[in-house]
């Protein structure tokens, strides 16, 4: 069974219809990128699945639950992450308190096993796993220098850093990354990158949004490509250079 | 040396209670991001309840658990599920309205509930205030001293500690930034919101039934005025630190002791100058230290998530309903002037005259908060600029009180120059805490002088003498405000519809972008802020000839509050949004004047809760109204057309 699993979605921005019958899965342990226009409708499909949108029409079932229309905070601790586009950081805390904040499941094991339970119980405790912390930081180490720096004093790039750093925190199952690397220098997109395969490497899978498809070749299983709010192609990482060739003559 | 120990000493408790409140202040404004200017008045109601419990032989600790535990949180629940949970995007204005609602709201609901009278020496919660515990260097600490030092530092503690380590302060600091970014991360926002209105409304009760007994008697004003104290100490750690709130409430009783001290006695300035001490500390507070300047404001970063708002301008109207509408206004407004001068009684043409005065001051609001985004809560004190002036050259120099009106509203610019040139780089709620700031130094301070305002007591204004033309009657007084009304609307409009007009739309959305594209904001904010403190000044002065007398009290910081809410909540975005709101104002306090004492405060206490509206309606009731009857008509004559067809 999928881990994800995207049925017909409708969406719309008040009276602005945006999405129409979207449908795609992802594996367990697979990535999927998201390639498509300004416009096409890839942050509206992140957010509606995240659930800062409502859906009309469709569902999404994830890892085994029906999480069509869930309220965001719940989605989020049943395992489902969104790194939203831009500054997806929490700029009046420091990096250190966006990190803790990020930490929603416990790292008691026996209360991993049992999803039910986590659903109803928050941490309420400040005390996070140093383990975690390390790894977080072993990831990117410009932050553990700037740990207790204000969030919103880093540079862009470190910004960005620091959201995929909470990802390691929340140990979701499958993370949204909406357009990462947006306005970054080339060399902080290779950095970016690298800690992205790390982290799909270590079992987590991506769902990652890009408007450029070179990027995210090597590190996606599949593709899915959206224009105008629906999806207009699809196939194994292997095609995107054709799919992009075949829809987009314009786009190289 | 040992007259300075006994001179200070005092300012500990007295400092101590500023910070118990500067603190809650603090707190409401870093959990849940709303400058809540309410929190005294919560303060007094729970303190109210907890008087009225113990009179009625309550325990003294079931009177306390409802009070502070059951009615204060409770309370705050409410304020947040009703009012605050739909601001939390919002900007600084919107959230400040209904604040200042509330603000008005509450002291007025519980006098209508528990009555009017005096309530004398309310009783202390822990110690014996009469009782003296124990001697520091020879000064008496009293049962209530004692209590309100130890508590307050304790209090403090503890909410830094839930600020600063425990998951919930992260969280409520995470959801003030962004509750949906919040969401994203498995936090409630809503529940967590809800979490900080009940977590200050506690503390709230708990400064509330603590302070009352320092005073001989419990009046809404006594916390409203301790409220503005805590806002400077609250200036003082920013409104971000705790600890420095304290100790800046600590430092600020001395120096206030002291002052009162060493001041010699007997003058008015001295008996002004220690009470308007905090408003001097938080305006230079304000304008001097560079944490309130204007800098690129901390946003949401998923505000575009929301779908977008509905255009707030009036959109564009088949001709026969906007030419419908324009007759429609033209009838009413022609009814009404041949009505004012013909059959109305004298008596309610005073009070539409004093609707006229109020409208020329509310087009002040229009102008600087409508139009330009920049909040005033001096409005009031610029009116009895202009009044206090007219009134004095009329009586000293023998000066026409027409020539007069215009000298105030002269002086009234002048004034508002002095104000805007310190204040320039203030934006959003630091300048509106200045204006306010400004505000108590004038009517505590000046105003009481005897060549400004002379106090409670007041001076006369007479009406005017236009040539050989009589303006006594209030028939003929009425028809010069009029005009005056009439030609500083045209200008107004005039001012909206030009370079000017859009330039200020400009800095209303955003004053760095405004700048970016070569807008000359410091120019227009003295403009602005010149020609609105002008405005009110003559309507001041207006306002003051009409009723013969004026006295301070006419014009203190309060008058400026409810002038503010009155205007948002009728519309403060449109001209005719600030005549209708100042007609209805003068209508609605005429008709309430005839209740019984009681409901004294009726008047402030609706239009509070209509300011409470203004999430929902930011183009003000009578707006929303207007709207809809247009919405309808259009529709129906759209149906009709098709019938027809």
């Amino acid at each position: 069974m999928a881990l994800l699993d995207v049925q017909d979605i409708y969406v719309s921005y008040g009276p602005y219809r945006v999405l129409f019958g979207v449908s795609f899965s992802i594996e367990e342990g697979q990535s999927l990128g998201v390639i498509g226009t300004n416009g096409a409708g890839k942050s509206t499909l992140v957010r509606a699945i995240s659930g800062l949108l409502s859906i009309t029409l469709g569902s999404i079932v994830f890892d085994g639950q029906r999480i069509t229309n869930w309220p965001a905070w719940r989605i989020a601790r049943y395992g489902l992450g969104h790194v939203a586009e831009g500054r997806s950081i929490f700029s009046t805390l420091s990096v250190r308190e966006n990190l803790e904040l990020a930490a929603v499941q416990s790292s008691d094991p026996a209360d991993s096993q049992n999803r039910q339970r986590r659903l109803l119980h928050s941490r309420k405790r400040r005390f996070i796993d140093p383990d975690r912390m390390d790894e977080a930081y072993e990831l990117f180490p410009r932050l553990k220098e700037r740990s207790d720096q204000l969030a919103g004093t880093l540079s862009g790039g470190e910004q960005r850093m620091l959201a995929l750093a909470k990802v390691v925190m929340a140990q979701y199952k499958l993370v949204m990354i909406d357009e990462l690397s947006l306005g970054l220098s080339p060399a902080m997109v290779d950095e970016i990158y690298a800690a992205l395969s790390r982290l799909n490497s270590s079992g987590r899978s991506l769902l990652l949004v890009e408007q450029h498809p070179d990027r995210i070749v090597e590190l996606v299983d599949g593709v899915i490509v959206l224009s105008g709010g629906s999806v207009i192609g699809s196939g194994d990482s292997g095609d995107i250079k054709s799919l992009v060739e075949r829809l987009f003559p314009s786009m190289e | 040396m040992s007259q300075f120990v006994a001179f200070a000493l005092p300012g500990v408790p007295l400092g101590c209670v500023f910070a118990l409140m500067g603190a809650g202040l603090v707190l409401t404004y870093r959990a849940s991001g709303v400058f809540n200017l309410a929190f005294g008045a919560q303060a007094y109601a729970s303190a109210l309840i907890f008087y009225v419990s113990i009179n009625n032989g309550w325990p003294k600790w079931a009177a306390a658990i409802l009070a502070i535990a059951v009615v204060s949180p409770g309370l705050g629940l409410l304020l947040d599920r009703v009012i605050f949970r739909y601001t939390r995007t919002a900007n600084q204005f919107v959230k400040l309205v209904p604040a200042l609602g509330l603000l008005i709201v509450l002291p007025s609901a519980v006098q209508m509930i528990f009555g009017d009278q005096t309530r004398l020496s309310p009783p202390s919660l822990l110690l014996d205030p009469s009782r003296v515990y124990l001697r520091v260097a020879g000064f008496a600490v009293n049962g209530t001293e004692l209590s309100t030092s130890v508590i307050t530092v304790l209090a403090v503690a503890f909410l830094w500690g839930i600020l600063k380590f425990t998951r919930l302060g992260l969280e409520m600091r995470s959801v003030v930034e962004s509750p949906k970014l919040a969401q994203l991360h498995g936090i409630r926002s809503d529940l967590v919101g809800a979490d900080a209105w009940i977590l200050s409304s506690l503390f709230a009760g708990l400064a509330g039934v603590l302070l009352a007994p320092l005073y001989a008697q419990l009046s809404s004003l006594n916390f409203t005025d301790l409220l503005i104290a805590a806002i400077a100490c609250g200036a003082l750690g920013s409104f971000v630190s705790l600890p420095l709130t304290l100790i800046g409430g600590v430092l600020m009783g001395i120096f206030q002791e002291l002052i009162s001290g060493y001041m010699p006695s007997g003058s008015l300035i001295s008996s002004g100058i220690p009470s308007a001490f905090p408003f001097i500390i938080l305006f230079g507070l304000l304008i001097a230290m560079p944490r309130f300047r204007i800098r690129r404001e901390v946003s949401d970063p998923m505000a575009n998530c929301e779908p977008p708002q509905p255009c707030m301008e009036s959109p564009r109207r088949p001709t026969l309903v906007f030419v419908g509408s324009r007759v429609v206004a033209a009838v009413l407004a022609l009814a009404f002037g041949v009505s004012v001068l013909t059959w109305i009684p004298s008596n309610w043409v005073f009070t539409l005259c004093l609707g006229v005065a109020y409208s020329i001051i509310f087009l002040s609001i229009v102008l600087l908060t409508g139009m330009s985004g920049q909040i005033s809560l001096a409005q009031a004190t610029f009116a009895g600029i202009g009044a206090f002036t007219a009134g004095q050259l009329a009586i000293h120099f023998g000066l026409s009180v027409i020539a007069g009106t215009i000298v105030g509203g002269l002086i009234a610019a002048v004034a508002g120059i002095l104000l805007a040139f310190p204040t320039l780089r203030l934006g959003g709620i630091a300048l509106a805490l200045s204006t306010l700031g400004f505000a108590l130094v004038l009517s505590d301070v000046i105003f009481p002088l005897s060549w400004a305002g002379n106090g409670g007591s007041g001076i006369t204004i007479p009406r005017p003498q236009l040539g050989a033309i009589s303006l006594e009657g209030n028939r003929s007084f009425m028809i010069l405000a009029i005009v005056v009304l009439v030609v500083i609307s045209v200008a107004v409009a005039l001012i909206r519809s030009g370079t000017v007009g859009r330039e200020l739309a400009a800095i209303r959305g955003s004053e760095v972008g405004a700048e970016s594209i070569g807008i000359n904001t410091r120019r227009l904010r003295l403009l602005t802020m010149a020609l609105a403190a002008g405005i009110a000044g003559i309507g001041g002065a207006i306002y003051g000839s009409l009723e013969g007398s004026v006295s301070s009290n006419d014009f203190n910081y309060e008058i400026s509050l409810i002038f503010v809410v009155v205007v948002a909540t009728v519309g403060v975005r449109t001209i005719s949004g600030a005549i209708e709101a100042g007609l209805a104002y003068a209508v609605l306090s005429q008709l309430i004047s005839t209740l019984p004492s009681r409901y004294a405060s009726l008047l402030a206490f609706l239009f509070g809760l209509a300011a409470l509206t203004y999430v929902r309606h930011p183009e003000g009731v009578v707006g929303y109204v207007k709207r809809s009857v247009l919405d309808i008509s259009e529709s129906t004559l759209s149906r009709l057309r098709r019938g027809a067809a």
